[in-house]
C-alpha cells in the first residue's frame, strides 16, 4: 500500500505564498479531488508533490521517505502526472511519446524491452489510441492528444497519479472513459489518485474525497460528501449552489445557480401556491426580480419545498403524503393575507391539496390580485375528478388572471404590482385625512403595508 | 495658392543655385599664387593637389611615404609619422622620447592627433587608407596618394614628392641610384639560362596557405632578379592556394618574409618547420636547402629599398653570380 | 544509416581526387592499398611517384579526415545544443564557444609565443581552453540556484557571445603584424592540418560524441519539456550539464583545429530532422555522418570552384558551407514545409 503525506506545506513565488499551511494524507485507493477557484493554489499543490515547485516549509513524504530526497528517477517509477498543457513541439509518434513513459524503468544504456512495449500497448489500448501508435502527435486531436498523455502516464505503472485538469480536451464520453478507467485502476491497483476538477459533478462522481483549496489554504478535507456542500461553495466560490444526491448514480450533484442579480427591491411580497417542481424555477425567478416570495401549503417531501427550504423562503409545510389540514389550511391562509400578490401555477391536483385551490379562491375574494399559470391545462393534471376543474373555473369567474407561461405572469405581475403601489399611495395619502380611528377598520392586510411610502 | 506656388518655386531655385555656388566657388578657387612646381601635383589616384608653398610640416601616414621622405633628406619636416614606421630611424624610441608624434595605426589613423598638427602636406597609401584621405580632403587637408603597383610607379612616387618639397635633385639622385642598382642586376641575369622558380610566401598556417600572382608587388621584384615567380600564371594578387600546388610546381626557391613590424616569431615559425610541413620534403627547395628569409618591409613596401629588395633576391637566385 | 556511413566513404575516396595534383585514381587507390597491412601485397608501387604519395597521405588525406572530424563534430554539437535548449537557433555561438575560442586563439597569436605543447600549437589549445572557458562563464552566470533555466542560458551565452567577439575585436586593433593571422584564423579552414593535430582532437571528439549517444533518450524527453522530462525521471539539471559539456568539448575540438566555420553546427541537425524527424537516437548518429559528408564535399568545392579562374586559387571552406548550404538547406525545408516546431 503506498502512502503519502502532505505536512504543513508552505509554496512560494518569490515571497508571494500561494500555499498556506496545507497537509493531506492519502493511501492507496484514494480518488482525491482538489477543488478550488483559480488561483487557490491547486495546480501549485500538485506541482509541490511532483517536485516541480520546493516548498518553502513542510514535507512531502511518499512511503515515509522525504520525496524531495529522492531520485528522480525513483520517484518517476512511482509518481507520474498528466499536466494540464498538452502541447508537445516536436512531431514524435504517438507511441514514441507513450514508451517515453517506460523511461523510469530503463537503464541508461539500455533499450526499449518486450515488457515495455507490451506496457506501452496495454495503457494504449486502455486508453483507446493504440490505433494511432505511429500517427506524429501533433497530427491528432486535442483529445487524442491527451489521452496519448494520459497513457504515458499510465506506461510509468506509478503508484500515485496527479492528474491537472485532465479532462479539458475531451468529449463527453472520453471523459467518462478515461475516469473509468482511472476509477478503476485506483480501486484494483490501490492507485492513489489526485485531481483537480473544475467540473464538480465529475469530481463528485469518481472521488471518494475532495480537498477544497481557497487562497491557498485548505477550507475543507474529507469525504466527498463532507466537503462538497452548498455551504462551501458559497463560501470558497460566492456561488449559491443545490447539492443533492442524484439518484441514479448514487452521486452527489451540484446545481449552480447564477450570482444573485442585486436587482431593486420591489418591497412586494408574493404567496406562491405550488408543488411537485411546478414552483421551483419560479421560486428563483421571483426573488431575482426583487420580490419576497412565501409558499405554501407543499408537504415537506416536495421539491419544491426543497427549494423553498434552499432559497429561506417562508413555507407553509404538511406532512408527507397526507391531505392539508385544517390548521395548516389556515395558517397558508393567513399567509396569503400578508402577501400582496397570490401565484397558483400548473400544478397537478390530487384530493390531497385540492385545499390550496380553495386557498387561492380565497385570495381572490379577499381582492388578493390573483394569477394562474396555465402551462398545462387542468384537464391532464385534474386527479380528483374534475372538482380541480371546477374550482379552477370558478377562480376564473372571480376574477383571477389567468397567464399561459411565466413571461407573461412576470409583466403582467409589474404592472400589477405597479398599479398596487399607486393605489397604496393614494390610499395614504387619503388615509392622512381620516382620523386614527378609521384606519382600524381597514384589514389587517393593509396595516401590514403601512410603510412608508416614498 | 498660386502665389504661394511661385514663392516657392523661387525658394528653391535659389537655394539650388546658392548650393552650386559655393559648390563651385570652393572647387574653383584658385590658392594664392604659390612655385609654379606646386600647382596640379597629380598622384596614383589621379587627384591633383595644388600647394602655395613648399610644405614645413609633413605627416606620413605610411611606411613607404615616410622611407622615401627622409631618402630625398626632407626628413626635417616630418611631424608625424606611424607607429609602423621604422626606417631609416627608429622613430618608435623617438616617439616615446616626445620628439616625434605618432598618428597610430595604418588603417586608422588619429584624425584630431593629424589636426593638431596642422599639417601642410599629407603623404597616405591606397588601400585601405582611402577613406582616412577622404576625410582629410574633405577637412581641407592637402593628401597625396602614393599607391604604386610597379616599380616605375616608386620612381614617379620619388618624383612627385621631390617636386613637392622642393627636393628635385635629390629625389633625382635617388631615383637614378634605384634604377641603375636594378638595372645592374636585371644586366646580369640577362643571360642565365636556369632562372630559378621561386615561391613567396604571403601567409601560412593550418587553416590555409597564401600566395602571390602575376599582380602581387613582389612579382615585378622577383622577375628583375632574375627569378620565376612559381604562381606567375595567377592572375591575382595575394590569393589563397593550397600546399599541393606548392609541391606540385616545385620551387627551386622558397621566400620568407621575416623580421617585419617588431614580430617576434614570423608566421611559419622556423626554417625546419617549413622543411618538416608535410609532403615539402619533395620541394625542390626544401631539398637543396633554399628557403631564404628576406626583410619583410622591404620586400612588402614599395619605397625606395625596392633596390635593396632586388638585390637580396639576386643573391638568393643567383648566388654564383653575386 | 548504413548507408549513410557508405557514402561517407565514398566520399572521402573521391574526395582523395580532388585537388591541384594531378594524380592518376589507380595510384591514388594504390597509394592507400600500401597503408593497409593486407592490401600493400597487391599493389605495385613502382609506379607511384615518391611525390605524389606525399600529397595524397600527407597533405589530401589530413585534410579529408580533418572535414570527417570536424563536420561530425559540429553537427552532433549542434544536435545537442538544440536539444537543450528546444531551440532551432542554437549552436555554438549562442552559448559563446566558438567567441571563447577565437578570444583564446586571437591572444595567443599576439603573444607570438610558438610552443608545442602535446603536439599542438599554442594557438590549438589556446583555442580549446577559451571554448570551455567560455561555455563555464556563460552557465554560472545564468545559474538560478541550482537551475539553469533555457532562456537565461540562451540570453547569456549571446551576451557573452557579442562580448568576446568585440575582445576579437579589439585584439585585431591593437594587433601588428600578427592581425593576418587571426584574421585568417577566424575565417576558418583546414588546409594544412597535420597528423598530429588530427590525433590530438580525434579522442575528445569520439569521446564527446559516442557518450552524448548514451543522453539520446534524455535529449527525446528534454524535448517534451524540462518538467515533463523531470516527471519522467530525467535529472534535467545533470543531463543538461552533460550534454552541454560534451557539445562544447566537441566544439572546442574542432574549432582547435580549423578555426571558426559556421554554418555546419546550425543548419546540418535541422537539415537531417527534416529528413528523419525529431527522434534524437536516429538524429544524432544521422546528423554527425552527414555533418562529415557535408563538410568534406564543400572542403572538395573549396579546392576546386575557383580553378576555372586561377588554377591554384582556392576559396575558404566556410563561404562555401553558406554558399552552398543556405540554398540547399531553404530547397529542402520548402519542399517539406512540415509544422517545424520547437
Amino acid at each position: 500500500m503506498v502512502f503519502l503525506n502532505v505536512d504543513g506545506v508552505e509554496c512560494r513565488y518569490g515571497s508571494v505564498k500561494v500555499l498556506d499551511d496545507v497537509s493531506l494524507s492519502v493511501k492507496g485507493g484514494d480518488f482525491v479531488g482538489i477543488l478550488g477557484p483559480n488561483g487557490s493554489g491547486k495546480t501549485t499543490l500538485l506541482k509541490s508533490i511532483s517536485r516541480s515547485l520546493k516548498p518553502h516549509k513542510g514535507t512531502i513524504l511518499l512511503n515515509e521517505a522525504d520525496i524531495y530526497s529522492l531520485k528522480s528517477i525513483d520517484v518517476a517509477k512511482q509518481l507520474a502526472v498528466v499536466p494540464q498543457d498538452t502541447s508537445i513541439g516536436f512531431n514524435f509518434a504517438a507511441l514514441d511519446i507513450v514508451l517515453m513513459g517506460r523511461n523510469p524503468h530503463m537503464k541508461r544504456f539500455q533499450m526499449e524491452s518486450e515488457k515495455d512495449m507490451a506496457v506501452a500497448r496495454k495503457v494504449m489500448n486502455l486508453t483507446n489510441i493504440w490505433h494511432l501508435a505511429e500517427r506524429p502527435i501533433n497530427e491528432l486531436s486535442g483529445g487524442e492528444k491527451q489521452r496519448v498523455i494520459i497513457a504515458r502516464a499510465l506506461a510509468q505503472e506509478p503508484k500515485i497519479l496527479l492528474l491537472d485538469e485532465p479532462l479539458t480536451h475531451l468529449d463527453i464520453v472520453n471523459q467518462l472513459e478515461i475516469m473509468d478507467l482511472v476509477k478503476d485502476l485506483c480501486v484494483k491497483e490501490k492507485l492513489i489518485i489526485l485531481a483537480v476538477f473544475h467540473d464538480f459533478n465529475l469530481a463528485a462522481r469518481y472521488c471518494n474525497s475532495a480537498i477544497m483549496l481557497n487562497k491557498g489554504k485548505i477550507f475543507s478535507a474529507g469525504s466527498l460528501t463532507d466537503v462538497l456542500t452548498s455551504e462551501n461553495i458559497k463560501s470558497v466560490f460566492n456561488v449559491d449552489a443545490i447539492v443533492t444526491k442524484h439518484l441514479v448514480t448514487n452521486s452527489v450533484f451540484v446545481i449552480p445557480l447564477s450570482p444573485q442579480k442585486p436587482s431593486q427591491s420591489k418591497k412586494c411580497s408574493i404567496h406562491l401556491i405550488c408543488g411537485a417542481g411546478t414552483g421551483t424555477g419560479l421560486m428563483k425567478i421571483l426573488l431575482d426580480e426583487g420580490y419576497s416570495v412565501t409558499a405554501g401549503v407543499l408537504n415537506v417531501l416536495d421539491t419544491d419545498f426543497e427549494t423553498a427550504q434552499f432559497l429561506k423562503i417562508p413555507v407553509t409545510t404538511e406532512a408527507p403524503f397526507s391531505p392539508i389540514t385544517e390548521k395548516n389550511h389556515k395558517a397558508n391562509l393567513e399567509m396569503i393575507s400578508e402577501a400582496s400578490t397570490v401565484v397558483l401555477t400548473s400544478v397537478p391536483f390530487g384530493d390531497g391539496n385540492l385545499q390550496n385551490l380553495e386557498a387561492a379562491i380565497a385570495a381572490v375574494k379577499r381582492g388578493i390580485p390573483t394569477f394562474v399559470i396555465e402551462e398545462v391545462p387542468i384537464e391532464r393534471r385534474d386527479f380528483t375528478g374534475g372538482k380541480a376543474k371546477a374550482l379552477l373555473a370558478e377562480l376564473k369567474s372571480k376574477g383571477a388572471e389567468f397567464v399561459k407561461d411565466q413571461n407573461e405572469l412576470l409583466s403582467l405581475l409589474k404592472v400589477s404590482v405597479e398599479k398596487l403601489n399607486i393605489a397604496k399611495k393614494e390610499r395614504d395619502r387619503i388615509l392622512d385625512h381620516l382620523k386614527p380611528e378609521e384606519t382600524k377598520i381597514r384589514g389587517k392586510g393593509e396595516k401590514g403595508k403601512e410603510e412608508k411610502t416614498v | 495658392m498660386n502665389t504661394k506656388y511661385l514663392i516657392a518655386t523661387v525658394a528653391v531655385i535659389v537655394l539650388i543655385a546658392s548650393a552650386a555656388f559655393i559648390y563651385i566657388y570652393y572647387q574653383g578657387q584658385t590658392p594664392d599664387e604659390g612655385p609654379e612646381a606646386l600647382q596640379s601635383l597629380v598622384d596614383d589616384h589621379g587627384d591633383t593637389t595644388s600647394l602655395t608653398a613648399y610644405p614645413e610640416r609633413i605627416v606620413s601616414l605610411a611606411p613607404s611615404c615616410t622611407e622615401i621622405l627622409y631618402a630625398i633628406d626632407a626628413g626635417d619636416k616630418v611631424v608625424a609619422v606611424t607607429d609602423y614606421c621604422n626606417y631609416p630611424y627608429n622613430f618608435t624610441a623617438w616617439i616615446a622620447g616626445g620628439n616625434m608624434t605618432s598618428i597610430g595605426g595604418f588603417e586608422d589613423p588619429n584624425m584630431e592627433v593629424i589636426a593638431s598638427l596642422n599639417p601642410d602636406l599629407i603623404l597616405a597609401s591606397g588601400g585601405v587608407q582611402e577613406e582616412s584621405v577622404e576625410t582629410l580632403r574633405n577637412l581641407g587637408y592637402k593628401v597625396l596618394v602614393l599607391d604604386p603597383t610597379n616599380i616605375t610607379g616608386v620612381l614617379q612616387n620619388i618624383e612627385l614628392v621631390g617636386r613637392a618639397t622642393d627636393k628635385n635633385a635629390e629625389a633625382t639622385d635617388l631615383m637614378n641610384d634605384i634604377t641603375s642598382r636594378i638595372d645592374a642586376v636585371v644586366n646580369k641575369v640577362a643571360d642565365v639560362t636556369s632562372k630559378p622558380e621561386v615561391y613567396y610566401e604571403v601567409f601560412y598556417d593550418p587553416t590555409a596557405l597564401w600566395a602571390a600572382g602575376s599582380k602581387a608587388w613582389q612579382n615585378e621584384l622577383i622577375e628583375k632578379a632574375g627569378g620565376i615567380n612559381v604562381f606567375a600564371d595567377q592572375p591575382l594578387d595575394y590569393f589563397q592556394s593550397s600546399a599541393e600546388a606548392v609541391v606540385v610546381r616545385n620551387p627551386d626557391v622558397i621566400l620568407l618574409p621575416a623580421g617585419g613590424m617588431g614580430e617576434e616569431t614570423p608566421f611559419w615559425g622556423s626554417v625546419d618547420e617549413v622543411k618538416d610541413r608535410p609532403a615539402w620534403g619533395s620541394i625542390s627547395a626544401v631539398q637543396n636547402d633554399r628557403l631564404c628569409q628576406i626583410d619583410s618591409d622591404i620586400i612588402q613596401r614599395a619605397g625606395p629599398r625596392v633596390a635593396d629588395a632586388i638585390e637580396q633576391l639576386a643573391e638568393f637566385f643567383h648566388p654564383a653570380l653575386f | 544509416m548504413l548507408l549513410l556511413v557508405l557514402a561517407l566513404i565514398i566520399t572521402v575516396i573521391v574526395s582523395l581526387n580532388v585537388g591541384y595534383a594531378q594524380i592518376p585514381f589507380p595510384d591514388i587507390l594504390g597509394i592507400i592499398g600500401k597503408q593497409i597491412p593486407f592490401l600493400d601485397n597487391f599493389v605495385d608501387s613502382s609506379l607511384i611517384l615518391p611525390q605524389n604519395e606525399a600529397i595524397i597521405l600527407q597533405i589530401r588525406l589530413p585534410r579529408i579526415l580533418a572535414g570527417v572530424l570536424v563536420g561530425a563534430a559540429l553537427a552532433a554539437a549542434g544536435v545537442l545544443y538544440q536539444g537543450v535548449f528546444k531551440n532551432p537557433m542554437a549552436d555554438s555561438y549562442v552559448l559563446g564557444v566558438s567567441a571563447g575560442a577565437a578570444v583564446g586563439a586571437s591572444l595567443s597569436i599576439l603573444s607570438g609565443i610558438g610552443f608545442v605543447f602535446l603536439g599542438l600549437r599554442l594557438v590549438q589549445v589556446a583555442a580549446f581552453i577559451g571554448a570551455i572557458s567560455a561555455m563555464f562563464l556563460v552557465y554560472n552566470i545564468s545559474r538560478v540556484g541550482s537551475r539553469v533555466p533555457v532562456t537565461t542560458l540562451l540570453l547569456c551565452g549571446i551576451a557573452v557571445n557579442f562580448f568576446l567577439f568585440a575582445i576579437v575585436g579589439l585584439l585585431e586593433v591593437i594587433a601588428g603584424d600578427e592581425l593576418h593571422s587571426i584574421v585568417f584564423w577566424l575565417v576558418g579552414g583546414f588546409s594544412n592540418v597535420l597528423w598530429r593535430d588530427i590525433w590530438a582532437v580525434l579522442p575528445f571528439i569520439v569521446i564527446g560524441i559516442v557518450a552524448a549517444y548514451f543522453y539520446v533518450r534524455d535529449l527525446n524527453l528534454l524535448a517534451m519539456g524540462e518538467e515533463t522530462a523531470h516527471h519522467l525521471g530525467v535529472n534535467v539539471e545533470r543531463s543538461k550539464q552533460v550534454l552541454l559539456v560534451l557539445a562544447s568539448l566537441t566544439t572546442a575540438a574542432a574549432v582547435s583545429i580549423c578555426g571558426l566555420v559556421g554554418f555546419v553546427g546550425l543548419m546540418i541537425p535541422h537539415l537531417t530532422r527534416l529528413l528523419i524527424g525529431p527522434d534524437h537516437r536516429i538524429l544524432l548518429p544521422t546528423s554527425t555522418v552527414i555533418g562529415a559528408i557535408f563538410l568534406v564535399i564543400c572542403d572538395d568545392l573549396a579546392r576546386v570552384v575557383a580553378t576555372p579562374f586561377a588554377s591554384t586559387l582556392e576559396l575558404p571552406v566556410g563561404i562555401i558551407t553558406m554558399l552552398f548550404g543556405a540554398p540547399f538547406f531553404i530547397l529542402l525545408f520548402k519542399k517539406k514545409k512540415q509544422s517545424y516546431a520547437a
